[in-house]
């Protein structure tokens, strides 16, 4: 159980409002933690306020424990497995709870100080293009989430990329800059929203939305929408009203990405 | 007129409103489902006070808007917010009115400034949902960002 943890090396983070005590059997292992928390946190103190959840990871002979409060989520040699089960995990804590932020499932790069939104369920291929965008030349904020304020501004949710192995069942982690991109650091007003599922489609020929619309379709992939609806329809409003939106299905990625870039450097 | 007969009311009980400049946001606490009322359903939803017979409304419309509205566009707008649970009672239309896309014809709305009322709806996805999708193969159960698909098919 996480108890065998003990107190042999703990850190406090601070993300998105909320609180994390990450705990490892020793420093190694707590820094292994630290490493693979994703998105925009910091080292804060002990006993400065009620920590919302706990992650320990309990290292011992050739396995490790991953578990968030009692539960154990993950046993495995497999410290990629490990790093990928606490990204994950995490990231979907900070997406249910926080109310700093309204967390979008969503892709986002930036282009010219303005951020690209590419939403979509998992599958979608929303990570490829993402991608494709990077190479495109913009830079990369996230493939995961879209972090939202109350302006309709869009924060970092740093991470490595995730991309499905053929046959879909495993992931490999690949690092922005082994893509030749580089990571984002401020929050960006939003310049478009795009909804392109991968359908093999020979040309990417998307409808515009109206505001609405558009803000229906985010609050569809808003890990908050039930839990914070209030939150959500006024940040999601936010986006929609100053960004176009628009929606199709798509064939190649990197295709896909050139007509935005180049709809974008339009004047 | 309801199925009581009273005037049409909008129901504010349970709902979130968020104004958009030509459309309005609703989420219904009660049942989880997001609506997006578009020009002409929003109009007609604000007129809903209880007080306002459907002839007075598609007269006020036709002020706001600068154009004739037939009570039947209106008729169309209230059915659809009743569907939407938007009202606080169903509405019933005294006697049988034109098919929504007979209103669309007759009104010539493709040239109209006014658009036909449409209500779009979405149930809000759980957590899990909404990240997930549910793509994991069958029995999915998802606890995290299913990246990884474990063999019994529950998203790791």
């Amino acid at each position: 159980m996480a108890d065998d943890v003990g107190r042999a090396a703990e850190q406090v983070i601070a993300a998105y409002g909320l609180r994390v005590l990450l705990r490892g059997t020793d420093s190694a292992a707590l820094e292994l933690l630290l490493d693979s928390m994703p998105g925009d946190w910091r080292q804060a103190e002990k006993g400065r306020g009620r920590t919302a959840v706990v992650f320990s990871l309990v290292a011992c002979r050739r396995e490790y424990k991953l578990y968030r409060d009692h539960e154990e989520l993950v046993r495995t040699p497999d410290l990629a497995l490990v790093r990928q089960t606490l990204i994950g995990f995490a990231g979907r804590y900070f997406g249910e709870f926080s109310r700093a932020r309204t967390f979008v499932h969503a892709g986002v790069v930036a282009l010219n100080g303005r951020a690209i939104l590419v939403a979509g369920k998992q599958n979608s291929g929303k990570t490829t293009l993402t991608a494709a965008l990077v190479e495109a030349g913009a830079v990369y904020l996230s493939d995961e989430y879209a972090p939202i304020d109350d302006r309709g501004r869009v924060h970092p949710f740093a991470r490595p990329l995730s991309f499905r192995e053929p046959g879909g069942v495993s992931t490999r982690l690949q690092s922005i800059e082994a893509l030749g991109g580089i990571q984002g650091t401020r929050a960006l007003p939003v310049s478009l929203v795009v909804l392109a599922p991968y359908t093999g489609a020979r040309r990417w020929r998307p409808r515009r939305l109206t505001p609405g619309r558009a803000a229906l379709e985010l609050l569809n992939h808003t890990v908050s929408a039930q839990t914070a609806s209030q939150q959500a329809l006024e940040r999601l409003g936010a986006v929609t009203t100053s960004a176009p939106a628009l929606k199709g299905g798509r064939g190649e990625a990197a295709d896909t990405a050139r007509l935005i870039v180049r709809r974008l450097r339009r004047p | 007129m309801s199925t009581n007969n009273r005037l049409p009311q909008a129901r504010r009980d349970g709902l979130v409103v968020r104004d958009l400049p030509d459309e309005v946001l609703v989420y219904d606490l009660e049942d989880n489902k997001a609506h997006c009322l578009n020009q002409t359903a929003a109009a007609v939803w604000r007129h809903c006070d209880g007080e306002t017979t459907v002839s007075e409304m598609s007269f006020r419309l036709a002020r706001e808007f600068s154009t004739p509205v037939d009570e039947d566009v209106v008729w169309l707008a209230l059915e659809t917010l009743s569907k939407s649970s938007l009202l606080e009672e169903p509405v019933v239309r005294p006697t049988p009115g034109l098919a929504r896309r007979d209103v669309v014809r007759r009104a010539g709305l493709a040239v109209s400034v006014l658009a036909v009322p449409a209500v779009f709806s979405v149930l809000a996805p759980t957590a899990s949902a909404a990240v997930c999708g549910g793509t994991c193969g069958g029995g999915i159960v998802c606890t995290g960002t299913c990246t990884v698909c474990a063999p019994n098919n529950i998203c790791q």
